[in-house]
């Protein structure tokens, strides 16, 4: 007999049950929290920092401060608040009081007539703990009155009251050539988007899709530059490209010092990164869709559309976001092109190493940092909504050959190849000679890099060895937390 | 071997059809004519050549000599895009970016169809394969049976001439498998389209086909309607491969077949006498019968080595002088007789049963 049903299924009251954690279990859980302590620590620390930083500004309030001046017979006259003399004399507008964190204003010029020679004397005090100001190098920390002569009065220096608000944001968006470098940045990054894209698309569909030769030259000659820094392909344009450049006609009187040149260099060295992802994409795909689509009679273009690019649709959202987000956040590229056009990961550096306006550069960073997130977003939707494209039953597509259209796939790779090629080719030569364009005579001089600026061959293995710990670093790290995910 | 009435013309001939893959030859001389509206499968072990023949046909791998004529015209050469006929693969091959319905309509699209004849045909074919409440879907959506329907809908939403079916089933489980079986051949009587299916799998071939080829290293082994090709093997490799059989070496001799220190009668075919010959029997030829029933031809007794339950029947394995036997025994017939381990049965071999073969049974 089978029990009676009841209303409500039910387990019978007790505790869960689990396993017991061994030795295995818990090792895994400290390496866990290593590893999390090292993301907080590597990640969510310096983001945080950098997002809270721009969010904080700093101004002068001068009515926290209060002056007494003395005529030159030492009579005392009445208090001041600086704000009313500020008001009285209209010396500083609101928005000329914005400063950032190592910001300065000497009280003095609000006093037209003053004189460090004067024998008038000074009482001087800030009634705001905040509010500090200098005397010389010494920083205040009393509210109490302080009584200065002229002479030491003209060192006194106030500082800004940091406060929070969005006002870096305002003055970023209002500031015509600052916001213009988004639309500079955006628009370089989405042509060079776009561009490398199609190249890339074109030599990985010959790849893997077509029967050319030397496949695996081409493949490598691919891969070349994801071994040289971002500015190489830049130095390369100037010889190439530059005002004396050996190929500058070819421009037909456009200069290569900006949007062109960084859109050039740029499909240079997000090409591997692009290739990489689309290869990857459409070295799997399902022979029999192929055939299914001939036998019911789809021309190949409608082929390529129903069975091709869908395959490969998502490692082109991905290519497309990581090439968008290589070039917006490369630097190094535009400093060396760019010319005039300006970008935003240009702008940071000028801001923080030019202006040590940190602030300003942490706002610069975060509308960078929009992208990355943005790319970061679509790429778990994007991977979330991939389902298989391939069964177990599935036959994997093999190529066969076409003759016309192996000449065309050939013919796209040598044309790829030969750009790569000639931009590192032109650095190597360059390296070589020893003054482009006037002295063309071969010489190992420039390898002498103690000769040079910028600590020589010290730089070279401090380069070297900082990218080794790196390198250990990083595979220990990332091999123990797939391993820990595992 | 072929059963084929001259009155009836032909839908698709193949004629000396050689295919070689480097030095490997895959198919040598094919010859086959099917008639119009015939469901026949290319049956045989993987390796046989069956799907090569399927995707010559198919024009998916050009054959490297002979020819293929369907209803009348020479198809030899033609691109897949350009032959008449609707395939249906293993994987089902839809297009996992498009719903049901696009992927029905992709080849009426192909053809210029207009639109609403298209979503007309679409809603037809759906209602066809009873899937009608599917058709926005997405084919991971729907299950490996459902999406193998779909395939088949696709492959005759643009009425082809010849439908090609490669394993159509064998990624079925299967319950599933046995009821699609069914619901194809429905399919394909209702519709009347020459039908070709490949398949290893001997049960769906004699359950679906008209006529059977069996196919082995690249060659006709014969070529007959199910029943025939079960009953009557043409060769040993069809008798072997089809159904289970035992098989026994054998002399040919004026007083019958000598069979492991048995003597068989045996409607003795035209063999060459001096020649290796093999002798196969199935396991549901042999025939318990009552000791003292009259006699039949080649009656004997056997102890009953071991028995398996198979479900509807049982699975006995027999010792016949040194001859070791198996023989499957019906339910009945094992209650009635009390066989069980270790007793001795009377059996019988008709002799119209016992096949003979040319060659070695190695």
């Amino acid at each position: 007999m089978k029990a009676a049903p009841t209303a409500i299924e039910a387990l019978p009251p007790g505790r869960e049950l689990r396993v017991n954690l061994d030795r295995d279990a818990w090792i895994k859980r400290f390496f866990v929290i290593v590893i999390g302590l090292y993301l907080v620590g590597a990640l969510a620390l310096p983001l945080s920092t950098m997002l809270s930083k721009s969010f904080v500004t700093y101004r002068f309030d001068l009515s926290r401060y209060e002056v007494i001046r003395s005529d030159a017979a030492g009579t005392w006259g009445e208090i001041r608040n600086l704000a009313d003399v500020n008001a009285e004399v209209g010396r500083f507008a609101p928005d000329d009081l914005r400063s950032n964190v190592n910001g300065r204003l000497a009280p003095t010029e609000l006093f037209a007539d003053f004189s460090f020679r004067s024998p008038e004397r000074w009482k001087f005090r800030s009634t705001d703990p905040a509010a500090r100001y200098l005397v010389g190098l010494e920083l205040n920390r009393s509210n109490d009155w302080v009584e200065l002569d002229s002479n030491t009065f003209r060192r006194v220096n106030l500082r800004p009251m940091p406060a929070t608000g969005l006002e870096n944001y305002v003055a970023y968006f209002t500031n015509p050539s600052l916001f213009g470098s988004i639309e500079n940045s955006l628009t370089v990054a989405f042509i060079s988007t776009v561009l490398t894209l199609v190249l890339a698309f074109g030599f990985a569909y010959a790849i893997n899709r077509s029967c050319i030769p030397f496949k695996g030259a081409f493949r490598l000659v691919a891969m070349m530059p994801i071994l040289v820094p971002s500015l190489l392909p830049g130095i390369a344009l100037v010889y190439m490209f530059g005002t004396q450049g050996y190929l500058t006609p070819l421009l037909l009187g456009e200069s290569i010092y900006g949007p062109i040149g960084i859109v050039i260099g740029s499909a240079f060295f997000t090409f591997p990164h692009a290739f990489i992802i689309i290869s990857t994409a459409l070295s799997i795909a399902d022979q029999r869709q192929y055939e299914a689509a001939e036998s019911l009679r789809a021309s190949s273009w409608r082929a390529f559309w129903t069975v091709t690019i869908p395959g490969a649709r998502y490692g082109l959202i991905s290519a497309a976001f990581v090439t968008f987000t290589l070039v917006i956040t490369d630097f190094g590229l535009p400093k060396v092109i760019g010319g005039q056009y300006s970008v935003l990961a240009v702008e940071i550096y000028k801001q923080v190493i030019g202006q040590q306006n940190f602030e300003m550069g942490a706002v610069v960073s975060v509308i960078l940092l929009i992208p990355a997130v943005l790319a970061f977003v679509v790429d778990r939707i994007v991977t979330r909504r991939q389902v298989s494209l391939l069964s177990s039953r599935s036959v994997p597509f093999q190529p066969r050959p076409d003759p016309v259209a192996d000449r065309f796939w050939l013919g796209w790779c040598l044309v790829v190849a030969i750009f790569i090629i000639s931009i590192i080719a032109t650095c190597q030569a360059a390296a070589l000679i020893r003054f482009w364009p006037y002295d063309l005579s071969v010489t190992l001089a420039n390898y002498d890099f103690n000769r040079m600026d910028g600590g020589g061959w010290a730089a070279y293995w401090n380069s070297l060895k900082m990218a080794g710990w790196t390198a250990v670093a990083g595979t220990v790290i990332v091999f123990t937390g797939a391993y820990m995910v595992e | 071997m072929t059963d084929r009435t001259p009155a009836e013309p032909s839908f698709l001939e193949i004629r000396n059809l050689w295919k070689a893959f480097g030095d490997f030859i895959a198919l040598r001389d094919i010859n086959l004519e099917i008639r119009p509206g015939e469901f026949v499968c290319f049956l045989g072990p993987s390796g046989c050549g069956k799907t090569t023949l399927l995707r010559a046909i198919a024009g998916l791998d050009l054959q490297s000599r002979g020819t293929i004529l369907q209803a009348g015209r020479d198809i030899s050469s033609l691109p897949a895009s350009k032959r008449d006929y609707g395939i249906v693969f293993q994987s089902y091959a839809l297009f996992p970016n498009l719903t049901v319905e696009s992927n029905i309509a992709f080849g009426l699209e192909n053809i210029g169809r207009p639109r609403a004849e298209v979503r007309a045909r679409v809603a037809e074919l759906l209602t066809l394969v009873g899937l009608s409440d599917q058709g926005a879907k997405y084919p991971a959506q729907l299950s490996g049976g459902q999406q193998q329907r779909i395939a088949l809908a696709r492959a005759i939403a643009i009425r082809p001439g010849l439908l090609l079916l490669d394993e159509p089933l064998s990624a079925l489980d299967a319950k599933v498998r046995v009821h699609l079986r069914h619901e194809i051949k429905e399919l394909q009587r209702k519709l009347g389209v020459t039908t070709i299916m490949v398949t290893h799998d001997q049960e769906e071939a004699l359950s679906m086909a008209d006529r059977i080829v069996v196919m082995n290293n690249g060659v006709i082994e014969q070529i007959g309607t199910p029943i025939d090709v079960y009953r009557n093997p043409a060769t040993i490799f069809v008798a072997d491969f089809i159904g289970e059989t035992n098989k026994f070496d054998a002399i040919l001799a004026d007083d019958g077949v000598h069979v492991a220190g048995l003597v068989l009668e045996a409607a003795i075919r035209d063999h060459d006498e001096t020649a290796a010959t093999t002798v196969a029997i199935r396991p549901e030829d042999i025939l318990p019968v009552a000791a003292d029933a009259p006699a039949g031809g080649n009656r004997m007794m056997a102890q009953v080595a071991d028995m398996e339950f198979l479900g509807s029947f049982w699975r006995c394995h027999l010792r016949v002088g040194q001859a070791n036997l198996i023989a499957n025994f019906s339910m009945n017939a094992v209650r009635r007789f009390g066989i069980e381990t270790g007793h001795l049965q009377t059996v019988e071999i008709p002799p119209e049963r016992v096949l003979l073969f040319a060659g070695s049974a190695a």
